[in-house]
């Protein structure tokens, strides 16, 4: 017994376990196909959202949520454990969309087998953000407080609208026929792994030490800590992340423009974090998927009443959250939720 | 009194642990500290006491440089340290505790003290996120030693409470234990009682005392406590107006003219 607890904490088993679980969820989903052509299209990665117990529209929400849980949990390290209040997270989104995205159109051939543009699409868009991110973490971090924020709003916009005169990217008309190899299978599997490295990262010295200089950055340096070097390591993996999840995005939608980019999806990004509760991974997860889910879950409603009132119930349920949970869903003031201790 | 400390110097290395070489910092106009000179020697337990707005915090934020000295220079186990970051100076060994309490408050007690052995911790994120035996392994000794602290300052029963939630007396206590996390050669305290009751004060000198003969460190502590300083301070300097007016031992200070002028003045 103590072997085997032994063998499944190591993180190569996890990382296969996590796969596993990934292709089993989205094997029940597609309705529990045995013919070659469906399996291989979980697996290779081709998107299908005609078949299965899924209608298409529940399928693309499904992929969606992955993403911003992607996004959020990355946020998280940087605006929940380091307390760096960055406001330009969907700049390193979009740059890992646009890079991926020219990568496999105009890079590689279109012969390549789908896992492998996957794992390349992913990797590429995830480097060149941690790139960028570190360049921006380490210019603008000289910083603190709100004065970070709005460096790191004005870089998000300055990587909007450079993407936006890049002619080869499509400029203003945005970026059409990308191909579309994302499926809930690697969408579930990269933020399944995204959680599991951010919550390492929470439980290391090194997530230690972002709380900390969150907490009290001159009495982190009286314990031998360098601010500075932590928050740029912050800043690469956070962005890194982003970067992964700006990939997949590209290759759901097939369709990129620089409007998807704006301030206002990084706000978005914040809300998750905020609702769900600073500082915690679960908080964030449940932001994400809350913030995915609530727009889009009340488009039901407009059969019933035939006005559209989703963006009001939005509105009044983060307005309701934000006055009777100011901590957030899952923030450390209301520890009530136990189920999640595990998860950080 | 003077015998002793030549002995002082005799016993320890030649070169002091801690020098202050004519040390001034002034804030524009204001002058915070004004050709401050002393000198500090290993295992050996110093005061500094002084009227409020002295300079003696000043000198502290100084020592661990969070403030680079206008003039003078300050000198670290024979190395000058002016203009030195904080972080690189509590590597080299100089921990200290704050006079508004500076916890870690989110984390838990073991956490924080977990935090100061940072430094002395090996490898990076691939171990942490890979999990390896490595990093287990080092874990498992920082959570040892912590525990061990905990342990000496008597927070033990606290150890995976949040520091917020900790009474007063015992916030000061992690803090030092957190300092000690460090394995400091010199010891900052800054006024480690104040706002602690009678009882609580002499429990606290006496771990405070206890501390420095165990683990053989320097300890410079600023105290408005004057018991507390005369009874187990064997060197004392006193500052005033910025500048250091005395030093010596406990009965040396008492009677000294100056001293008794800067804390009750003079008669015209």
């Amino acid at each position: 017994m103590q072997k085997i607890k032994h063998y499944l904490n190591q993180t190569v088993v996890k990382i296969f376990l996590l796969l596993f679980v990934s292709f089993l969820i989205s094997w029940v989903l597609s309705g529990f196909p045995f013919s070659d052509q469906a399996l291989s299209q979980i697996l290779f990665l081709k998107p299908f959202r005609t078949s299965g117990l899924l209608s298409p529209y529940v399928y693309s929400i499904l992929i969606l949520l992955g993403i911003n849980v992607m996004l959020s949990v990355s946020l998280a390290l940087l605006n929940g454990f380091c307390g760096l209040f960055t406001m330009g997270h969907a700049g390193f989104m979009a740059i890992g969309a646009y890079s991926s995205a020219s990568f496999i159109m105009f890079a590689i051939p279109s012969s390549t087998p789908l896992l492998l543009k996957l794992i390349a699409a992913v990797l590429i868009g995830g480097s060149m953000s941690a790139i960028v991110g570190f360049v921006i973490g380490y210019s603008s971090l000289r910083l603190a407080g709100d004065y970070l924020g709005m460096v790191t709003l004005g870089f998000g916009e300055i990587i909007r609208i450079a993407i936006l005169n890049i002619d080869a990217v499509g400029g203003a008309r945005g970026m059409i026929d990308i191909p579309q190899f994302t499926n809930l299978f690697s969408v579930m599997f990269v933020s399944a792994l995204i959680v599991l490295i951010v919550k390492r990262i929470r439980e290391s010295r090194f997530g230690r030490t972002m709380f900390a200089i969150k907490e009290n950055e001159i009495a982190a340096q009286m314990m031998g800590i360098n601010p500075t070097k932590i928050k740029v390591q912050a800043f690469v993996f956070s962005s890194f992340m982003a970067g992964m999840a700006g990939a997949l995005f590209a290759h759901s939608e097939g369709y990129l423009s620089t409007q998807t980019f704006t301030f206002v999806k990084s706000f978005e990004i914040i809300a998750m974090n905020v609702i769900g509760g600073l500082g915690s991974i679960s908080g964030a997860i449940v932001g994400g998927a809350l913030l995915t889910v609530l727009p889009e879950g009340f488009r039901v409603l407009q059969d019933f009443t035939g006005i559209d009132l989703r963006m009001i119930i939005y509105a009044l349920t983060i307005t309701l959250i934000m006055i009777f949970l100011p901590q957030g869903l899952m923030g450390s003031k209301n520890g009530n939720v136990k189920e999640f201790k595990w998860l950080k | 009194m003077a015998q002793m400390t030549s002995t002082i110097t005799t016993t320890t290395s030649n070169q002091p642990l801690l020098k202050l070489d004519n040390m001034s910092l002034y804030f524009g106009g204001v002058r915070a500290n004004h050709q401050v000179t002393f000198s500090m020697g290993e295992g050996l337990l110093y005061g500094l006491i002084g009227p409020n707005g002295a300079g003696k915090s000043t000198i502290f934020n100084v020592i661990t440089g969070l403030y680079t000295p206008t003039s003078g220079d300050v000198f670290f186990q024979g190395e000058s340290i002016k203009g030195r970051p904080s972080y690189e100076l509590a590597k080299r060994g100089i921990g200290r505790t704050f006079q508004n309490i500076r916890l870690f408050k989110e984390l838990t007690v073991l956490e924080n003290v977990m935090t100061s052995f940072f430094h002395q911790t090996p490898g990076g994120y691939g171990s942490a996120l890979f999990r390896t035996d490595f990093y287990s392994a080092n874990e498992k000794i920082v959570r040892e030693k912590s525990l061990e602290l905990l342990e000496l300052m008597g927070l033990i029963d606290n150890a995976e409470e949040k520091a917020q939630s900790l009474p007063y007396g015992k916030q000061r206590k992690l803090e030092m234990a957190r300092a000690l996390g460090l394995n400091p050669t010199l010891l900052l305290l800054d006024e480690p009682a104040a706002g602690l009751n009678p009882s609580e004060t002499k429990e606290l000198t006496n771990l405070i005392a206890k501390i420095q003969k165990t683990k053989k460190i320097s300890v410079l502590l600023i105290e408005h406590d004057m018991k507390l300083v005369m009874e187990i301070c064997e060197k004392i300097f006193v500052l005033d107006y910025g500048t250091l007016i005395a030093e010596g031992g406990a009965a040396e200070i008492q009677s000294n003219p100056r001293v008794i002028e800067a804390y009750l003045g003079v008669e015209d």
